[in-house]
């Protein structure tokens, strides 16, 4: 006789009493479970360990907050004390990957503003514009070039990978539309600036890597093929350049995109340096971090391929100004007011020019007239990821 | 303090059980007090003092209506004068910050946060208010003994299991379990299993509703019809998650402590009609305002009706929109009751089901917008006048990367899943009650997950 049979055959009394003891059962295996999850769980927590920053998530953690009485008496301290447990709780990576798995399977492909894409791709959020922000911008550009008429003033966006390869987003997903953004910038700045297109030079390379899957940033052949147009563009003299091969500075490249996110978190990808063929063709160069009172003697900054950010090899990341000077044999300067996109660009650039100067004015205190007056800047580039350009407050400060 | 926290899961809680568990019998209760008032310091020690003034007046004035008096009136006199001191203590915390605002309003700044002058409503006011009156109102028609042990008296309103969310419990149906409760592995299973099913409810359902409700109001300005009935069921469920959570959170805390607390929610979405869903909603006050407010008024006339759901929509904020809400629900209610055997209050079957679902949803968009304006617009979009078209791609796509809480929120809204799920694990032996307990458990680490790396929504009604 099976089971169920064998229970049909009892007297409903016999099986009133199995069906409590299946209902003790029951509460007392969840009393169990639940008392020792929970002690497990609480017993963990206890073990000391404070940290200060999370390189995972790549943003500070919060500490213990300080006591007062007002705090105590509104309750802001149990607030902030409230967010010091989940932050420092131990245990706290493992339980955001059991997060991100459940969303996954839910269904979620965006967190932190990162869509998961296909390929392993992971794809930042096209930013909406700060329309006010955005017109000032527009408008102190415009009239900058306006003062140097001399000097051609150059307008490079580059556009974030949610737009080129937006083949590779998550079904369904709908960002906003870049290309009409860059279109009605490039028309208000038709008359003062001279726009180099990125967007189609882009496209046209989808196929390859041309952005990283863990950042947002595009990666030097990305850069490579946006520095061949520009060449075009500004009409830079080819002889110059040497000839270049790719190197790899690092395998272990795991970007922002990820940290913020969440996502990928295990993915490794390389990446290039391109430095040109023979020793003998390399420029020779000083690059002055002005505001740090430091000098190096190459772009690339190898002690940042430890730990999180590698992106930052190149430039050793942001800095309000860097001059860099060189041994090209010309006469040429240029000014790049930029954002960390053009980081991987500027080694293109320097067998051209004489001195670049290198404004982030995400960090750069001065006004950029000031640097026009005191050095014979024959040329002026302005280089931006798209995200940042639509949003920043610091180029109006520096066109003041 | 808040039961969806760390420090309430892996602190405040496993000590508070293993010091409960470990004292004897008299002192149980004293440990439970101390705990109450400690977790609602933990809110802000202001608050906590306002509650205690409330415990001592009303302990004063229980001893006060049940004392002898020379003439008749004399008691009902002294009921009126605690029962108006009552309500004027709630009305002044509640809404002290408004009038504030309007006679004073540079006071209301950034700087003055935080402190009483951006006024917040301690938490928990109205419930241990109601549960106050309760109290004395029953003493006044000799329902139950006076309270001579003010410990008893402020355990009752300070009871943390039932002080941030309710239920309300009536005093009368309390006192007994105050001195002969017992605890049992059996009782504690029982309430861990309400407990992970409230936290789960809250920190997984609503959290993520709310993140999705975010998502949707993002182009609020271009809704399509699917994205504003998305919106707007988001909302809505994520207000009946948390509020029931909440309650199963507290029935189940109770059940660890040996309390019998009454349930608060009975599936309302699961109504055929508009008067069935407010009778399961928030169970407990229905109750009480039918035992304390109906009777005053008289019960189930058109005009107690409509005045008990004005002052319901008031309540949650003097504004217009919460005051359609109420007259809406009024009015729907007054219809309900009186065809109470007619067709529109009980359209049988899905077809019922589905209008009263429409019905409420229509109502929760009062909430949703705060002003009446933005609210016939957001309607207009819902009913196809002024949308986007039927489905945009935008609400495509919430849709889409929220399928999995979608099917998992329509399944939790009637009892159907879960008493499948119910029979499944009652028929087998030890070894499925074994899974039922694992399954439990790894549904505790998934909300422990969700508490540590989630966005954290705090729960509206806490305000209320």
């Amino acid at each position: 006789m099976g089971k169920r049979q064998r229970q049909k055959q009892k007297r409903p009394g016999e099986r009133r009493k199995e069906d409590k003891k299946v209902k003790i059962y029951r509460r007392r295996a969840v009393a169990v479970v639940f008392a020792g999850v929970m002690g497990v769980l609480s017993l963990v927590d206890l073990i000391p360990g404070e940290k200060a920053f999370s390189q995972r998530e790549d943003r500070e953690l919060t500490l213990r907050p300080e006591i007062s009485f007002k705090g105590i008496l509104d309750g802001s301290v149990m607030r902030q004390y409230d967010v010091y447990r989940i932050d420092q709780f131990t245990g706290r990576s493992l339980l955001r990957l059991v997060k991100t798995g459940a969303d996954l399977l839910a269904g979620k492909r965006k967190e932190g503003g990162v869509y998961k894409g296909k390929d392993d791709y992971l794809l930042e959020e096209i930013a909406a514009p700060d329309e006010e922000q955005l017109n000032q911008s527009i408008e102190r550009i415009g009239e900058f070039s306006g003062r140097y008429e001399k000097i051609p003033v150059y307008l490079m966006l580059v556009p974030g990978a949610a737009n080129v390869l937006d083949a590779k987003l998550p079904d369904f997903a709908v960002t906003e539309d870049q290309r009409q953004i860059f279109e009605s910038i490039r028309q208000s700045l038709a008359d003062s600036v001279r726009w180099v297109d990125v967007s189609s030079v882009l496209e046209k390379h989808m196929k390859e890597e041309i952005y990283y899957r863990t950042d947002r940033h595009w990666t030097s052949l990305g850069a490579y093929y946006a520095y061949q147009n520009l060449a075009e563009v500004m009409e830079l003299d080819m002889e110059k350049a040497p000839e270049l091969e790719p190197c790899a500075v690092t395998n272990s490249f795991n970007g922002m995109l990820s940290s913020a996110s969440g996502y990928n978190t295990g993915y490794a990808e390389p990446i290039f340096i391109y430095t040109p063929k023979g020793k003998d063709a390399e420029p020779k160069l000083v690059a002055e971090y002005v505001e740090e009172g430091e000098k190096t003697a190459t772009l690339y900054d190898r002690s940042k391929l430890i730990g999180k950010d590698e992106y930052k090899v190149f430039l050793g990341g942001d800095h309000g100004m860097v001059d860099i000077r060189t041994t090209a044999d010309t006469t040429d300067r240029l000014l790049l007011v930029k954002d960390s996109y053009a980081n991987c660009l500027i080694p293109f650039l320097t067998p051209f020019y004489r001195e670049i100067i290198v404004v982030d004015p995400g960090y750069y205190e001065g006004d950029l007239d000031t640097i026009m007056e005191e050095n014979k800047i024959s040329s002026v580039l302005f280089l931006y990821g798209g995200n940042t350009f639509v949003q920043d407050s610091g180029l109006t400060r520096c066109l003041d | 303090m808040i039961f969806d926290s760390i420090i309430f899961l892996f602190a405040f809680l496993p000590v508070l059980l293993i010091v409960y568990h470990t004292v004897p019998v008299q002192l149980k209760n004293g440990v439970l007090l101390l705990a109450s008032l400690f977790f609602y310091a933990w809110g802000g020690l202001l608050y906590l003092c306002f509650m205690i003034v409330s415990i001592i007046f009303n302990y004063i004035c229980g001893l006060w209506i049940a004392g002898k008096a020379k003439k008749r009136h004399t008691q009902r006199l002294r009921l009126f004068v605690c029962l108006v001191v009552n309500i004027l203590m709630l009305g002044i915390l509640k809404y002290g910050g408004l009038l504030l605002d309007s006679l004073y309003p540079a006071w209301n700044t950034a700087e003055n946060a935080g402190f009483g002058m951006e006024w917040l409503a301690p938490v928990g006011i109205t419930f241990y208010t109601f549960q106050m009156l309760s109290y004395i109102i029953d003493v006044y028609r000799g329902k139950v003994k006076v309270q001579k042990n003010p410990a008893d008296l402020a355990l009752y309103a300070a009871l943390f299991v039932k002080l941030p969310a309710g239920p309300v419990v009536k005093y009368s149906a309390f006192v007994k379990q105050l001195h002969d409760r017992k605890g049992s592995w059996v009782k504690f299973g029982e309430g861990a299993m309400f407990f992970i099913r409230g936290l789960a409810k809250k920190v997984i359902l609503a959290d993520n509703l709310g993140r999705m409700f975010e998502e949707i109001m993002a182009e609020a300005g271009q809704m399509s019809v699917l994205g504003a009935w998305l919106g707007c069921g988001a909302f809505a469920f994520q207000v009946y998650f948390a509020f029931s959570g909440y309650s199963d959170m507290a029935v189940g805390l109770g059940w660890m402590f040996g309390f019998d607390l009454p349930k608060n929610f009975d599936y309302p979405y699961g109504a055929g009609s508009v008067v069935e869903f407010w009778r399961r909603w928030h169970i407990s006050l229905g109750a009480w305002v039918e035992e304390y407010v109906y009777r005053l008024l008289g019960k189930g006339s058109v005009f107690s009706i409509l005045f008990i759901w004005l002052l319901t929509g008031l309540w949650h904020g003097i504004s217009w929109n919460y005051v359609i809400w109420g007259i809406y629900f009024g009015i729907l209610t007054v219809i309900g009751m009186s065809f109470m055997r007619g067709s529109l209050a009980g359209i049988p079957g899905v077809l019922g089901r589905i209008f009263s679902m429409v019905l409420i949803l229509t109502g929760w968009v009062f909430f949703l917008c705060p002003t009446p304006g933005e609210a016939f617009a957001y309607l207009r979009a819902m009913f196809g006048i002024e949308a986007n078209g039927l489905i945009d791609h935008y609400g495509r796509y919430v849709l889409m990367t929220n399928l999995g809480l979608v099917i998992i929120v329509l399944l939790s809204l009637t009892p159907g899943a879960y008493r499948g799920l119910e029979k499944i694990f009652n028929r087998g032996g030890r070894s499925r009650a074994l899974v039922n307990g694992i399954m439990y458990g790894m549904l505790f680490v998934l909300c422990a997950a969700y508490l540590v790396a989630g966005d954290h929504y705090p729960f509206l009604y806490l305000r209320f």
